[in-house]
């Protein structure tokens, strides 16, 4: 029956290329359905040389739609959860740089919340000022917190989310990483030595709290700004995406 | 010049159109040399169109066999039966001969694009197609001034014989010919048909005529009688 | 094969009318696709352009996109004002390197008069960290003074030292004009290709000034203070719109996004401008989606004009295809013509929607950057409109071969004698 079983099978290839691109389920089995009732008569009532062609044209289309589709709706955006922190991979790193928890940039012996956590909470009333007062005081240790001078200068490799500072033609040019997602809209904002200002050798692609893989040296910075805060800041020689 | 060569060859034809019950052509035996000026003479619907389809490698039979100079046609492949057709067979048809939207030139060179074999034959010694048909144009009484002209503004008998170069150009074997005087005016018939004949012989193609006006035959070498030859009328009566 | 062209372009030719119509209607589909496309992208480019080295944009709270677009691009209003003792609390932050304060809500001619500081020479950039530049002269000093941008310059031929007089509200009618407070030119800003091209600056305090004897959005009748006497008045601003904030370490930004958040004595937002502009896209982007596949549909309904006329102009021609078969062409070389006339129409077709795109741009991007600011650059077609153009092609190739196949088989089906 199948006079031309390579062609077929090139068919069935092609059937099985497009529901990467079209929308689930009822509309892919539709087209599929059509597609075969449509091959199945073109396989025995035409010439060999017309398939190609008919071939030819259809892979032709499946191309920049595909890439029209692509672009326009948002695929293969990952959704995460504000909060939500990256998970360490299992493929260590195999370039010269070091892979780098975020806790290893915070010193092993600061630990904020010593006074917030020596307060009794279940003494207290409710609206009690000390609670406030306590909860600011941590704050404002988070604000001030010390780097790991020993850092400075290494050559580390640490996945993050992205916040873009400048962002021109869709380029980024300058963006800090931090280590949870919403890091900037929702919650409170990072402690000081978790929050790393790159600068990308070459501007990177624009997508908002990307998750992204940044190898480079790593510097501390000392503070300016009279509160004894620092920070961190990286020459990225190499920006990558974050794959799950 | 007739030679003793058999140029088409039909044995215990049978042609069934798609979608009938009773065949349209039963032929037993017909033979036509090379060279002959054959008429085939029959009312409309004894088969005439579908004879010359068949003979023109369009239709194949659905048993027999058919053989045109010298090659089986039925066993061909559809594509070579219409490579087939473009080199070696000339058509002319009683009306609507020519393509409305080019010149008089263009659709006498027509069929060299279509077969490498009558192209080479019409530009001998280095000549161009253009030439050739220029000199079948003017042989058939096509004056230069109608050449470049659009063809719906030429006659009926100025189309019919541009026709006729364009199947003569590049030396065809055979010429098929539908009708071709029917749309002339009475005077002009037999003209057509003695320069028509007088080029097939200069090409040495074989010409075959089908219509129904008797009167043609008496300038045919053969005249055959449709109706003798085809059985499948005194079979089943259908109408066409 | 290269007959069959002839012959495709000879016929098709011969009915040029009709083809000629489908072909138009596949040039201006093409244009309109194309067109959304390349607006689209002009636009994103011409918006992120706008603002750079600003860590926040802080004003009263309101939503981030609302504040961005009336602080950087003065399109729409704020409801509300942000207090100028917020203002001050805020340049003496220790983190804050710089603050420039802006008010926006009058007009000159349509272009919108700005309020600020020397600060805002010194420290606003654009593009990639780019300063203004003057073209002539220098920033005010004085209080009856302006700078104005580029374009506004330009289209209202003001010079160094003209004279204007400023109106009241933000909007082309002729409102109660401040007709004897003038200003005077005192420098125009060179071109940037941004919203400051098109905005009138004036000093902070001067907004004050020219609306001393006003009192809600009219002059109080009776009552006129000559300019010669506004000095006498404080005029240090009691509110103001938004303040634009360099930070000393950019890390910081959160740190000071919170204060600005929960900063007790007025309800205030702090943006990062970045983010913000990603905001926009994301709402934009629901827009921008319609569009192109509204375009995307209009290019179809060309495309199956074009297939209709084929179609229906094939009834006719089967006796020049039984003619065309008598003389030696193959149902496959029909099918090679059908198809090779409806992709030739849909290729010329497509090259026209490209030079009237480009003749468009050409024609009407003066008039779109006077009247919106919006630069649109003439250009090759990028990857992306590639694509589209191969994508209609290609659709155009797919809707061909219908009757391309059509012809095959009514030629197979006829024969030599075609019943008519």
């Amino acid at each position: 029956m199948i006079r031309f079983p390579l062609l077929y099978r090139l068919l069935q290839y092609l059937l099985q290329c497009l529901p990467q691109y079209l929308p689930q389920h009822l509309l892919q089995r539709l087209l599929r359905r059509l597609l075969r009732h449509l091959i199945h008569h073109l396989i025995h009532h035409t010439k060999l040389t017309r398939l190609m062609l008919l071939i030819l044209c259809g892979s032709f289309i499946h191309v920049p739609s595909g890439v029209l589709i692509n672009e326009s709706i948002a695929g293969g955006r990952v959704e995460y959860r504000v909060g939500e922190r990256l998970a360490p991979t299992k493929k260590p790193s195999t370039s010269a740089f070091k892979d780098t928890a975020w806790d290893d940039l915070m010193p092993k012996d600061w630990n904020p919340g010593k006074a917030f956590n020596a307060l009794n909470l279940s003494a207290l009333d409710d609206a009690d000022p000390r609670a406030a007062k306590a909860l600011s005081q941590l704050q404002t240790a988070l604000d001030n917190a010390p780097v790991v001078s020993a850092l400075n200068g290494a050559r580390i490799r640490i996945p993050g989310f992205l916040v873009p500072l400048e962002n021109q033609r869709g380029e980024i040019t300058e963006f800090l990483l931090v280590p949870y997602f919403g890091a900037c809209v929702h919650t409170p904002p990072p402690p000081a030595n978790q929050i790393i200002h790159v600068f990308p050798n070459k501007p990177i692609k624009n997508d908002m709290m990307e998750a992204v893989w940044v190898s480079g040296i790593i510097e501390t910075t000392r503070s300016n700004t009279g509160l004894g805060a620092a920070g961190y800041r990286l020459k990225a020689e190499l920006v990558a995406p974050y794959q799950r | 010049m007739i030679s003793a060569q058999a140029i088409i060859e039909l044995h215990n034809l049978h042609y069934t159109w798609p979608g009938q019950n009773s065949p349209c052509l039963v032929i037993e035996t017909l033979t036509i040399h090379s060279g002959e000026r054959v008429f085939l003479h029959g009312p409309s619907g004894s088969g005439k169109s579908t004879l010359l389809g068949m003979l023109g490698a369009v239709h194949t039979p659905q048993a027999g066999e058919l053989r045109v100079l010298g090659e089986s046609l039925p066993t061909l492949p559809a594509t070579q039966r219409d490579r087939f057709r473009a080199d070696h067979i000339g058509f002319i048809f009683q009306l609507f001969n020519l393509v409305p939207y080019l010149s008089v030139i263009d659709n006498v060179i027509l069929p060299t694009h279509f077969s490498d074999r009558r192209r080479k034959f019409a530009t001998p010694e280095r000549a161009t197609v253009e030439a050739e048909a220029t000199r079948l144009l003017t042989r058939l009484h096509i004056h230069q001034h109608l050449w470049q002209r659009p063809v719906t503004t030429l006659s009926v008998g100025q189309q019919q014989r541009v026709a006729a170069a364009r199947a003569l150009i590049g030396q065809p074997e055979i010429l098929i010919a539908d009708e071709p005087t029917s749309a002339l005016d009475a005077a002009l018939q037999e003209d057509f048909l003695t320069l028509l004949m007088h080029e097939c012989a200069t090409a040495g193609s074989t010409l075959i005529c089908v219509s129904h006006d008797q009167r043609l035959a008496a300038s045919f070498d053969r005249s055959i009688d449709l109706a003798t030859v085809n059985h499948a009328a005194t079979r089943a009566s259908h109408s066409v | 094969m290269k007959h069959l062209i002839q012959l495709a372009s000879r016929s098709a030719w011969n009915r040029r009318l009709t083809l000629g119509l489908t072909l138009a209607a596949i040039a201006f589909s093409t244009l309109m696709l194309l067109g959304v496309e390349r607006l689209r992208q002009d636009a994103r480019e011409n918006f992120a352009l706008s603002v750079s080295g600003t860590d926040l944009i802080i004003g009263a709270r309101t939503s981030s996109v609302q504040l961005l677009l009336h602080a950087i691009f003065h399109i729409g209003a704020t409801t509300t004002n942000m207090r100028w003792s917020s203002y001050q609390e805020l340049s003496t932050h220790p983190l804050v390197a710089w603050t420039i304060p802006i008010t926006l809500g009058d007009s000159f001619h349509g272009y919108p008069v700005l309020g600020t500081t020397s600060a805002y020479f010194e420290h606003f950039q654009y593009g990639h960290k780019q300063a203004l530049q003057f073209n002539t002269g220098a920033p005010f000093k004085q209080l009856f003074e302006v700078v104005l941008g580029a374009q506004a310059a330009a289209q209202l031929q003001l010079r160094v030292g003209a004279q204007i007089t400023l109106q009241h509200g933000s909007g082309d009618l002729a409102h109660a004009e401040h007709a004897d407070k003038p200003f005077t030119v005192t420098g125009i800003l060179a071109p940037t290709g941004t919203p400051v091209d098109r905005t009138i600056h004036i000093p902070i305090e001067a907004i004050e000034a020219i609306h001393l004897d006003w009192q809600g959005g009219a002059p109080i009748p009776g009552v006129s203070i000559g300019p010669e006497h506004v000095r006498k008045f404080d005029l240090t601003p009691k509110t103001i719109t938004a303040i634009l904030v360099g930070l000393k370490q950019r890390a910081a930004v959160f740190r000071m996004q919170r204060w600005v958040n929960t900063y007790p004595a007025d309800a205030l937002i702090g943006i990062m401008p970045a983010l913000a502009l990603d905001e926009l896209w994301q709402v934009v982007s629901v827009v921008e989606r319609l569009l192109l596949a509204v375009s995307t549909m209009v290019v179809i309904v060309g495309l199956i004009g074009l297939l209709a006329v084929i179609l229906a102009s094939l009834n006719e021609r089967r006796r020049e295809l039984a003619i065309l078969r008598s003389v030696g062409a193959s149902p496959r070389d029909l099918f090679i013509l059908l198809t090779l006339e409806g992709l030739g129409i849909t290729v010329i077709g497509a090259l026209s929607g490209v030079a009237l795109l480009t003749l468009l741009t050409i024609s009407l991007s003066a008039w779109l950057q006077s009247h919106y600011g919006l630069v649109i650059s003439l250009r090759w077609l990028n990857m992306n409109e590639i694509a589209l153009l191969i994508g209609i092609i290609s659709i155009g190739l797919l809707a061909s071969i219908i009757p391309g196949y059509r012809a095959y088989r009514m030629s197979l089906a006829d024969g030599l004698t075609p019943r008519l």
